[in-house]
């Protein structure tokens, strides 16, 4: 057995005996939610009383915790893209034996060392530390009396904590526990909420001839903007803070990944369907296909990095590359 | 699956997923009130969670309370309903008329103060017939008359024609009861949030504030009596009891401290008395021991003069009660309180020997927040989360009569 695999194990098993002792939201409670809490209490007592500044603090702290599992993903994910010509030409192959044609996909993950898991695992194990750390800012806010009185069952016993509660939620024009909606706030968090987070989606979408694929990504791009603009009408601005400084060490980390991405750069004209198929009929259509994807991603990385190639050439190239695919079209 | 798709049903769970869990925190901030009801004259006067102010005459034969008159803080005043919800958006708390203040009763005349940063002042008579709101004539107002104050956690004092309230703004008011105007040249400003009830005595306001400091105030002009304030390591919420020249008062610190009304200082031979988790209730005085009860889900009393435990209820070899926020209540030699655990404990003043609690076994109120008040052999419970006022004897603990505040 792993090392690994091992630890992985131990922790479940670990998990396991915690829930059965204290159930599931006493663990939630024990293992995540007040530690983080009562540590951002400690980060406003060294910020002087500043809840904002602590909920900035916090969250850089976190992401650089999680770098290594934002890093695994991130490249899974660029991984997978690239395998993606070849599944294509796998599912062809053997689109009348899916057993055949699962082996051949296992196999073809094995061979090219991706997981399929690679880019959702690293997520999920992510998202109950976020829902954690944005259930603290709540927390700790206190916006009322009750929330107040609440807060002092998940405090530990240093004075330095229950000399700083309750913070002080005032940063900036911002009442950290109101959101910043009119008559007290100006809408001006949920517009950087909505607009940092398409800036993300953007660099983070890898561009693709695939209609399907297309418009799902176009949706993704504008949907979780939006969704998360909207939360932000009704939550308090501490968690919208919290969004807002997230996305953008998520756009610094992306940044130093793939460059800006797809951000500058217009998404193909989604190729037609029959010309598709008709090109990955044959071996020198999918060959074609792979080599288009692989130019594709190597393109963006030029775009990212931009430390050798000035801007004109890359439009040159691109110009270039267009004219290839109008030649290609029939 | 597809992988966009798979991304797209991901997306759609960390939405829901912070939606849900979002939404649940919201929730359990959204402000519901502890008013405590007060009685005058055989009538009970209480804020009810839906934002308004509610009296009940008592009957002796048979006990029961009917009510009176009800008046809608908020709604008569063209603000809305009061009792909550609405906002921008419909999960969002709003500042409507909750409260948290105890009414305090003098002269046929109400005076109550709301979250929404507005103090009250209702004429008995003029709400028994349903005039409009305010019969200025009537002693009728509401301060300010336009806009609010900070958020009013504390309850109201009036005294010699003063009503002395203190605001989340950071501000001790005193309102002059007659014109509704500022008794003084401006409010006392202290350096953060006040959420206590003040005290008055012998024509000095004692408060806590927030900035863990504790301002005696000359009642007739709004200046400083202490030079220096009383310090403690946490903010103060609690409202501070006057006994023998000595002010006893608890701080989020998790202390309990006595400091004399004289100097200002901390009282000489008081050991400050550390507990498990904060002190937000008023303590009560009998026989030279000092009893409070303590978040920390206990009842403590103390030696008056060196702050020495003399009993605890639970001893500290239980475990604790659910969590105590409100001021008990002293029926003779019976100290009452009330627990977030949904239960009231009636302890032997001398011993705190347990004499009842109610309700038994599984059933339970909802959290008791509110101060309870006793008068007249029973004590009056405010239920916030059932909407009820129960009136337990307090001989037995049994219930005696109770009502809903709900319309």
């Amino acid at each position: 057995m792993s090392r690994n695999r091992l630890i992985i194990i131990l922790v479940a098993g670990a998990l396991v005996i915690l829930f059965l002792t204290y159930g599931l939201i006493d663990t939630w409670n024990l293992i995540l939610l007040r530690p983080i809490l009562n540590f951002l209490i400690l980060l406003s007592n060294v910020f002087f009383g500043n809840f904002g500044l602590a909920i900035i603090a916090l969250v850089i702290i976190v992401r650089l915790v999680m770098t290594p599992l934002t890093l695994k993903q991130l490249h899974s994910t660029r991984a997978m893209h690239t395998l993606q010509p070849k599944m294509k030409e796998l599912q062809k192959k053997y689109a009348k034996d899916k057993d055949k044609l699962k082996q051949e996909i296992a196999k073809l993950y094995k061979e090219s060392g991706v997981s399929p898991m690679g880019c959702l695992g690293p997520m999920l194990l992510q998202l109950p530390i976020w829902i954690a750390l944005y259930r603290s800012i709540l927390h700790v806010a206190a916006a009322t009396p009750e929330a107040l009185l609440g807060l002092s069952n998940d405090l530990y016993s240093w004075s330095a904590i229950h000399q700083a509660v309750p913070l002080d939620p005032n940063f900036l024009w911002l009442n950290l526990t109101q959101p910043d909606v009119p008559p007290t706030g100006y809408f001006i968090l949920p517009i950087l909420v909505a607009a940092s987070m398409y800036v993300l989606q953007k660099m983070s979408t890898v561009p693709s001839t695939d209609p399907q694929q297309q418009s799902m990504s176009k949706m993704m791009i504008w949907m979780m903007p939006l969704m998360f603009g909207f939360f932000t009408l009704m939550f308090p601005s501490g968690l919208a803070l919290f969004w807002v400084v997230s996305t953008i060490v998520g756009i610094v980390t992306q940044y130093f990944i793939t460059g800006w991405g797809s951000l500058f750069v217009r998404a193909p004209a989604p190729a037609p369907q029959v010309a598709e198929e008709q090109r990955m009929e044959t071996p020198e259509g999918a060959l074609l296909e792979d080599q288009l994807a692989t130019e594709r991603v190597e393109q963006q990385e030029r775009v990212a990095h931009g430390k050798s190639r000035d801007k004109r050439k890359d439009r040159r190239r691109s110009r270039r590359a267009g004219a290839r695919k109008t030649r290609r079209k029939p | 699956m597809t992988k966009p798709k798979a991304l797209f049903l991901f997306a759609l769970l960390v939405g829901g997923c912070l939606l849900l869990s979002g939404c649940a925190a919201i929730g359990t901030a959204t402000p519901i009130g502890w008013s405590a009801p007060v009685m005058d004259d055989d009538v009970i006067y209480v804020g009810t969670t839906e934002g308004k102010v509610v009296s009940y005459t008592l009957f002796s034969e048979p006990r029961v309370a009917a009510e009176w008159w009800r008046f809608p803080l908020r709604g008569e005043l063209g603000l809305g309903g009061g009792g909550g919800g609405g906002g921008f958006l419909a999960c969002m708390p709003t500042a409507a008329a909750v409260m948290y203040s105890t009414p305090f009763v003098a002269d046929g005349a109400v005076y109550i103060g709301a979250y929404d940063g507005r103090v009250y002042a209702l004429n008995t008579s003029s709400r028994v017939a349903g005039y409009s709101f305010p019969q200025e004539s009537e002693g009728e107002w509401v301060y300010p008359e336009e806009d609010s104050i900070g958020a009013i956690v504390g309850s109201p004092v009036v005294a010699e024609g003063i009503l002395y309230i203190g605001s989340a703004d950071g501000n001790l008011y005193a309102i002059d009861i007659v014109t509704s105007e500022l008794a003084w040249d401006s409010p006392f400003a202290t350096g953060d949030d006040i959420w206590a009830t003040p005290l008055v005595h012998d024509g000095v306001v004692y408060i806590g504030s927030f900035d863990h400091k504790i301002y005696a105030i000359d009642a007739a002009d709004g200046t400083l009596v202490w030079e220096s304030p009383f310090q403690t390591d946490g903010a103060i919420a609690a409202t501070p009891l006057f006994y023998n020249n000595t002010i006893y008062i608890g701080s989020f610190d998790r202390k309990f401290y006595a400091v004399d009304t004289s100097t200002g200082k901390a009282k000489e031979g008081f050991i400050p008395f550390p507990a498990g988790n904060w002190f937000w209730g008023r303590a009560v005085a009998y026989d030279d021991t000092i009893i409070v009860g303590c978040v920390d889900g206990r009842v403590y009393a103390l030696d008056a003069e060196t702050g020495e435990r003399k009993w605890s209820f639970p001893e500290l070899d239980e475990g604790p009660v659910g969590p105590i926020r409100g001021d008990p209540a002293l029926a003779g030699e019976v100290v009452i309180f009330g627990s977030d655990d949904g239960k009231v404990y009636a302890l032997d003043a001398a011993s705190g020997h347990l004499i009842w609690d109610y309700p038994h076994g599984e059933d339970r109120f909802g959290p008791i927040r509110a101060s309870l008040y006793a008068g007249d052999g029973e004590v009056y419970v405010h239920d916030t989360r059932n909407h009820y006022i129960y009136a337990l004897g307090v001989e037995h603990g049994n219930v005696l009569w109770s009502v809903s505040t709900a319309e």
